[in-house]
C-alpha cells in the first residue's frame, strides 16, 4: 500500500479535480483503485515496523546488557525463551491474517530474540567461550528463517550478522583465510535469488566484496603477494564480473545491470590501486599466481566472448575490453623485471597512468552508448581520480600547477568545441534529410 | 509446507539451540569435578552482554619451559592444560597439544592459545568473564584493589571430563561472593 499521507493528499486531489471538472468520477476511481492496491513493495507503515523491531531489538539487548539479577535464572529463562516464542506466534497470525508486512516484522523480532538469548545465556552461565560462534549461531537462525517463511528482513539480517561474524574471526582472531563464510553465503545468494529480491543481490554483492577485502592481507600473507599482484588478479576478476553482466544482460536476466556496474565500479577500484604499485619491485611471480591469473584470465575471456557472441558487445567494446584484460595481465610482469633500473618504472607508471585514462575514456563511451547514467558518473569520477593523482604526483611548484590547469582548461575547451561542432554538423545533416 | 509448521519448525530449532547451551553448562555444573584456581579481575564492559569481571587466571600465562609436555603452540590451537591441586590451589603440571595421559588427581583442562611468546603462552579457557550486575564489577575491584592484593579472589570451577570448564562461583578473603545455581 501507499503511504496514508500520499493517499489522503490524492484524495483531497481527486475530490477537488472532479468539482473543477477536470477528471470524471469513474476516472477518479479509477485512479484511487490503482493508488490503493499498487506500490505494495515500499509502503511507509512497513518501513516504520521493520525500524521499529530494530529498535525493539536494541532494547532487548540493553535489557540484557542491564543483567537483571533480581529475578530467578528460571525466570529470565522464560521470558526470554517466551517473548521469542511469543514473536514468531504473532508473525504466524500476521502472516496468516495477510498483514504481510507487520508478519515479517514480529519474525524480524523472533530472529532479534533468538540472537539476545544467545547472548543472555553466555551472561547467566559465564560462557565466554569464542565468541564469534555466538554469532555464527544467530546468523545461521536468521538463514533458517529466511529460507523457511521466506523472510526478506530476516535474509537481510542473514547478510549483516554473517559480515560481522566474518569480521570478527578475520580482524580479532586472525583467521588464516575465512573460508566458512563462503559456505554461508553461497547458500544466502541463492536463497536472495529464490527470493528475487532486488537488495538481497545487492546486499550479496556488498558481503561479498567485503569479506574478500578484509581477506586481503591474509591472501597476501598466505601466499606472499605484493599489491601489484593481488590488484591485478582483483582487475581480472572485476572485468569477468562485467563481462558477466553483459552476458546475462543478453538473457534479460533482473540483475544484470546492476552486476555490470558491481563490475565497472571495483575494476576502476583495483586498477587505480595497481597504479600505486607500479613503483614497487614485486620480485618474483610464483607458480600459485600464474596459475590462477591464468584461470580467472581464462574464465573472463569466455565471459566476453559469450557477450560479443550475443551481440551484447559491440566491436569498440570488444576492444576495450581486450585492451583492458592484455594490459592488466601484462602489468606484473612488466613490473618484475623492472627493478634494476629506476627510470624503466617510472615509464611503465606513467604508461600505466596513460592506459587507466584510455579505459576510463572506453568505459565512458560505453556508458554513454548503453544510456548507463552510472557507469558514465563513475567514469567522470575515475577520470578526477586519475587526474588528481598525476597533479600530485607531478606538479609541485605553483608555476607548474598554473601550466597543468591551463593546459587541462583548454584542452577541454577544445574537445568541447570540437564535440559541438560534430553535433551540429549531424543534426545540419538531419535537417537536410528531412527537408529532402 | 503449511506456514504454521515452517514457523514452529524454525521456533523448535532455535529452541534447541538454546536449550543445548543450557544443558551443556548444566551437566558440567552438575557432574563437574570441582577446581579452585586463583584470578585477578578486571572490569572491561561487553556491548552484547552487560558489565562483566574479566579473570586472568594464574593458569592463564603459562611458562611452557616449566611444564610437562609441549612448548610451541600455533594461534588458537586447542590446547590441554593438566592441573593438580597444591593446599588450596590447583596448579599447572603440563601443557599438551592433545589429550593427555592422567596421572593421579591430575585434573585436564582444555583451552585455546590465544598468544605464544616463546617463553609463555596466553590461553583462553571460556571462563575467563564473569557476568555481574551494572555498575557491581567496578565494586568487586576495589573491593580487592583497597586491600592492594588481588590474589585473595579465588573462583570455584566445575570441569567435566572433556575438560569443558564452568564457573560455579567466586570468593574474597574465603568468603563466597557468588554461587552459581542451575536455574
Amino acid at each position: 500500500m501507499r503511504s496514508p499521507l500520499y493517499l489522503r493528499q490524492l484524495k483531497r486531489d481527486l475530490d477537488h479535480w472532479i468539482a473543477e471538472d477536470l477528471i470524471d468520477s469513474d476516472t477518479a476511481q479509477a485512479m484511487w483503485d490503482e493508488a490503493g492496491h499498487s506500490g505494495q513493495k515500499h509502503s511507509l507503515s512497513a518501513s516504520f515496523a521493520i525500524l521499529g523491531v530494530i529498535l525493539l531489538g536494541f532494547a532487548a539487548m540493553s535489557f540484557v546488557a542491564a543483567n537483571f539479577w533480581g529475578i530467578s535464572k528460571l525466570i529470565q529463562l522464560s521470558l526470554l525463551f517466551g517473548t521469542m516464542g511469543l514473536s514468531y506466534a504473532i508473525g504466524w497470525w500476521c502472516l496468516h491474517t495477510d498483514r504481510i508486512w507487520a508478519g515479517h516484522a514480529a519474525i524480524l523480532l523472533g530472529v532479534a530474540l533468538f540472537g539476545v538469548n544467545i547472548m543472555l545465556i553466555a551472561q547467566i552461565y559465564h560462557i565466554s567461550a569464542h565468541y564469534p560462534d555466538g554469532v555464527l549461531a544467530w546468523a545461521l537462525g536468521a538463514l533458517l528463517t529466511a529460507i523457511l517463511i521466506p523472510s526478506r528482513p530476516a535474509l537481510a539480517a542473514a547478510f549483516v550478522l554473517a559480515c560481522i561474524w566474518t569480521g570478527i574471526e578475520t580482524l580479532e582472531f586472525d583467521a588464516t583465510f575465512h573460508w566458512p563464510f563462503m559456505a554461508f553465503w553461497i547458500t544466502a545468494f541463492i536463497t536472495a535469488q529464490a527470493l528475487a529480491w532486488r537488495p538481497g543481490f545487492h546486499l550479496s554483492m556488498l558481503s561479498f566484496v567485503y569479506w574478500l577485502t578484509i581477506n586481503t592481507g591474509n591472501i597476501a600473507d598466505l601466499f606472499d603477494w605484493e599489491i601489484g599482484e593481488i590488484a591485478s588478479l582483483y582487475a581480472v576478476l572485476w572485468l569477468g564480473l562485467w563481462a558477466k553482466g553483459m552476458v546475462i544482460g543478453a538473457l534479460r536476466y533482473a540483475h544484470a545491470d546492476s552486476l555490470k556496474r558491481y563490475g565497472t565500479a571495483l575494476f576502476y577500484g583495483a586498477f587505480f590501486i595497481l597504479l600505486f604499485a607500479a613503483p614497487q619491485d614485486m620480485g618474483e611471480l610464483d607458480t600459485t599466481w600464474r596459475w590462477t591469473m591464468m584461470a580467472l584470465t581464462s574464465i573472463t575471456l569466455i565471459l566476453g566472448l559469450a557477450a560479443w557472441g550475443a551481440k551484447s558487445l559491440n566491436r569498440s567494446d570488444m576492444i576495450g575490453f581486450l585492451g583492458a584484460l592484455a594490459a592488466i595481465i601484462v602489468f606484473p610482469f612488466l613490473i618484475t623485471y623492472s627493478d634494476t633500473d629506476q627510470n624503466y618504472i617510472v615509464l611503465i607508471s606513467w604508461f600505466y597512468r596513460g592506459i587507466f585514462l584510455a579505459v576510463t575514456a572506453w568505459f565512458l563511451s560505453h556508458g554513454i552508448r548503453q544510456g548507463d547514467r552510472f557507469i558514465i558518473n563513475l567514469s567522470f569520477i575515475a577520470f578526477g581520480a586519475e587526474i588528481l593523482l598525476i597533479y600530485m604526483d607531478t606538479f609541485d611548484t605553483l608555476l607548474n600547477q598554473s601550466v597543468f590547469f591551463a593546459f587541462g582548461g583548454i584542452l577541454l575547451i577544445a574537445v568541447s568545441l570540437g564535440l559541438e561542432r560534430l553535433r551540429r554538423r549531424l543534426t545540419s545533416h538531419d535537417h537536410e534529410e528531412a527537408a529532402a | 509446507m503449511m506456514l504454521g509448521l515452517r514457523i514452529t519448525v524454525i521456533a523448535l530449532i532455535q529452541c534447541l539451540f538454546l536449550g543445548s547451551m543450557v544443558y551443556d553448562r548444566i551437566q558440567i555444573l552438575e557432574h563437574g569435578k570441582t577446581i579452585v584456581l586463583k584470578t585477578t579481575p578486571i572490569d572491561p564492559r561487553s556491548l552484547f552482554r552487560g558489565d562483566y569481571v574479566t579473570l586472568r587466571y594464574d593458569i592463564s600465562q603459562l611458562d611452557a619451559h616449566k611444564l610437562e609436555g609441549e612448548n610451541s603452540f600455533d594461534l588458537w590451537q586447542k590446547i590441554f592444560v593438566a592441573v593438580e591441586k597444591r593446599g588450596e590451589i590447583w596448579e599447572a603440571t603440563g601443557l599438551y597439544s592433545s589429550w593427555p595421559q592422567i596421572i593421579g588427581d591430575q585434573i585436564i583442562l582444555a583451552g585455546r592459545v590465544k598468544y605464544d611468546a616463546g617463553n609463555s603462552v596466553w590461553i583462553k579457557y571460556g571462563i575467563d568473564s564473569y557476568f555481574v550486575p551494572e555498575g557491581k564489577g567496578k565494586e568487586i575491584e576495589k573491593a580487592i584493589g583497597d586491600r592492594m592484593d588481588p590474589s585473595r579472589v579465588l573462583v570455584q570451577i566445575a570441569v567435566s571430563d572433556t575438560g569443558k570448564a564452568a564457573i560455579k562461583g567466586l570468593s574474597l578473603d574465603g568468603k563466597l561472593l557468588t554461587h552459581e545455581t542451575w536455574f
